[in-house]
């Protein structure tokens, strides 16, 4: 616990003090408010040492006071920060909002502690966001491994995972991602008091800090709610370099979003939809004199190059692609990718075909927002990671907003945010991937921002007074609604922090096949190799594990699309290292029954004498980590075997059993 | 007479919006509902 907190102060201050130290040196500084600086100074320091550790990983490997001094010499920034403010926030008049906001945060906090002291559970979090760092902090070096999706991403979150595992172990990690969950909670707080009054601004916080999409991803290793401190901070930076009295603050301020927007893009590949928005309205939002706006691009892309460039030309070095595999047959991959045909096709049946439940056209990307709170659960995961009732419920202020304040709208400070939130939205909605609620959180709290403004200055304004009470009410619904599911989510972790269960329990209780765990730690040896497709198990298991993944990867080809080669697979395998293969169906010969796993069909193509004798586990498969606590589990078995590459020949292929 | 007073209806529409649209929100998250209920042993 101790080297946890300590851990957490080294990584806080040095957010703190490098973000400091960068923007004094760009002397943005003196240009914020005293409130906003070190909340400012924390995304951008955030963003630094996302940035440095990889090369300082590389360079040093996992020596733990190395790291800690680097920590301290970051944190060696904040020294000398003048507390001087440039101009009063608005004051604050009712205390009602105020203390409503401080009730909902406090309790919001409290659960956030909960989820930050326990061990992981998150499904994406125990497959690769905590499973990469961890590996690298064991192997001493960052090293690429080519499989799509869960590993061959942009990490520059991930990396400042790194110092955060290494000095502070599972506890410190989990305590960093908790706590950067509720820096972008203060950011917004910080911003939004340049606009609004402290009851207002508190209140669009807890909002914000109870949104369902949030309280999901913002104690795990999930990067869309730390992406936020990419996004938001623009809302200073783009009036900033559009307005700005001198050039040479113009300049300063582009360089700034550019390196926060590269940030973005280097932990997620949509954030390069970030970069080309920002970038756009960098550029035209004011664009005369030519000089100046030709001169905002170069900085803004300089800033997105330092911070952006890193993941791509290391996807590039390794695989050909840089934006690995998106670019698969465009450009030459290198052999070593194990990248073909086969797997392309049975990733884009499985991602990119689905897309999402609203068609690509006109009337889908207007109708989006709505469509999606209202007709979940589908396959954007609004169901359980969405953005909450609060557009909707403000819908008809919203429109009555935009209309009645149309001609301010135009010159508010907010609008080069709003512009280019809209059209990250527009790219994303038409371009991306896959149309997940959640890959659009980083936006939303520019939105909610916006909105949060739209709607105070309305609530005012003598003709709609007569509609107040019922605003209240629908605040009162959204923030009762949002703290029930925060505390639902939450349940879990509170039950393990006051009950009796132990470590294994409670994870057996969360994480789905997690009996699994024991089993393999206690049968395998550090030099086995086990193929396995079983991901929520990854950071858990001690032993070293080839991860067998059908459309991810082709170091071992398991893709549906491509015809089925035992012999091929068997080679896969022995040159992998593979000692052990993990699978859901005994391998038999009379259990074609099973016939949709192919790992089992290519496995019952070999020669008998490949296999040991099989040893059977059975473990809870769970559909979700807070359903499960109800008891909605199925058990499942699992079958482990040892591979006797002695005695295997290709093609021989007898009847009997292993 | 104050303008706000001259226009209760406009209070009145505000209401049944707010009630008509989180019943929506909570007919969608009935099955999140259950869970709860579930969790709490009330089901």
């Amino acid at each position: 616990m101790t080297l946890a907190l300590a851990s957490l102060f080294l990584m806080m201050t040095a957010a703190l003090g490098l973000g400091t130290a960068i923007l004094k040196g760009l002397g943005l500084l003196p240009l914020m408010r005293t409130g906003e600086r070190l909340p400012m100074a924390f995304a951008v320091g955030f963003c630094g040492i996302g940035v440095i550790w990889f090369p300082l990983f590389q360079a040093l490997g996992p020596n733990v006071p190395l790291h800690a001094g680097c920590l301290v010499l970051c944190a060696c920034g904040l020294f000398g920060v003048k507390t001087g403010g440039k101009g009063p926030a608005p004051a604050g008049r009712g205390w009602m909002l105020t203390a409503l906001a401080i009730a909902v945060l406090l309790i919001a906090f409290g659960l956030d502690l909960a989820e930050a002291i326990v061990p992981p559970s998150d499904a994406d979090s125990t497959s690769y966001h905590f499973v990469l760092p961890k590996r690298f902090w064991e192997a001493g070096v960052i090293t690429f491994e080519p499989i799509a999706v869960n590993a061959a991403i942009p990490l520059l979150v991930h990396m400042t995972y790194l110092p955060a595992y290494g000095l502070g172990g599972e506890l410190g990690l989990t305590l960093w991602c908790g706590t950067v969950g509720w820096m972008v909670a203060w950011l917004f707080y910080a911003l939004a008091r340049r606009h609004l009054e402290r009851g207002p601004a508190l209140v669009a916080t807890a909002l914000l800090a109870t949104t369902p999409a949030v309280i999901y991803g913002a104690g795990t290793g999930q990067v869309e709610v730390k992406s936020i401190l990419f996004t938001l901070p623009l809302v200073l930076a783009l009036p900033g370099a559009l307005r700005a009295q001198s050039p040479r603050d113009a300049l300063a301020w582009a360089l700034l979003a550019g390196f926060l927007a590269g940030g973005f893009a280097a932990s997620k590949y949509t954030g390069l939809f970030w970069v080309a928005a920002a970038g756009t309205v960098i550029t035209l939002g004011r664009p005369l004199p030519l000089s100046l706006a030709a001169g905002r691009a170069i900085a803004f892309g300089l800033g997105a190059l330092v911070s952006g460039a890193t993941w791509y030309a290391w996807n590039y070095v390794h695989t050909g692609d840089p934006l690995f595999p998106s670019l698969y047959g465009l450009l030459p991959y290198l052999p070593e990718t194990h990248w073909n045909d086969f797997l392309a096709a049975g990733l884009e049946e499985r991602l990119i075909a689905p897309g999402g439940a609203v068609p690509r056209t006109l009337w889908g990307l207007i109708g989006y927002p709505l469509i999606i709170l209202l007709s979940s659960p589908g396959p954007n995961d609004a169901g359980r990671t969405g953005l909450g009732p609060v557009m909707w419920l403000a819908l008809p202020w919203l429109i009555a907003g935009f209309w009645i304040f149309r001609d301010r709208i135009v010159r508010h400070p907010l609008l080069p945010a709003l512009v280019a939130a809209l059209l990250f939205y527009g790219l994303w909605y038409n371009l991306g991937i896959q149309q997940k609620v959640r890959h659009f959180l980083a936006l939303y709290p520019i939105g909610l921002l916006v909105v949060a403004v739209l709607i105070t200055r309305l609530s005012i304004r003598p003709a709609l007074a007569a509609t107040k009470p019922a605003l209240f009410g629908g605040l009162l619904f959204a923030l009762t609604a949002q703290l029930a599911a925060h505390g639902l989510i939450t349940l879990g972790p509170i039950r393990y922090l006051f009950g009796t269960l132990d470590r294994e329990s409670y994870l057996e209780t969360v994480v789905p096949q997690f009996g699994l765990v024991d089993r393999l730690n206690k049968d395998l040896d550090v030099n086995d190799r086990v193929i396995f497709d079983v991901r929520p198990i990854r950071y858990f298991l001690e032993r070293p594990q080839l991860y067998a993944d059908p459309d991810f990867q082709g170091r071992l080809l398991l893709s549906a699309k491509a015809p089925e080669d035992t012999d091929l697979f068997l080679n896969q395998a022995r040159a992998a290292g593979a000692t052990h293969v993990l699978v859901e169906w005994p391998i038999i010969a009379d259990n074609f029954e099973h016939k949709e796993s192919r790992l089992v069909r290519l496995l019952l193509g070999a020669d008998p004498a490949c296999f040991g004798p099989g040893t059977e586990t059975v473990v809870r498969d769970l559909g979700s980590r807070t359903e499960s606590l109800a008891g909605r589990y199925s058990p499942f078995t699992y079958y482990l075997y040892a591979f006797r590459w002695d005695h295997c020949r290709p093609g021989a292929k007898d009847d009997g059993n292993p | 007479m104050k303008k706000t007073q001259k226009r209760p209806l406009l209070g009145w529409a505000a209401w049944i919006w707010i009630a008509g649209a989180s019943l929506a929100f909570l007919w969608q998250f009935r099955r999140h509902m259950e869970t709860a209920l579930n969790l709490l042993g009330l089901a």
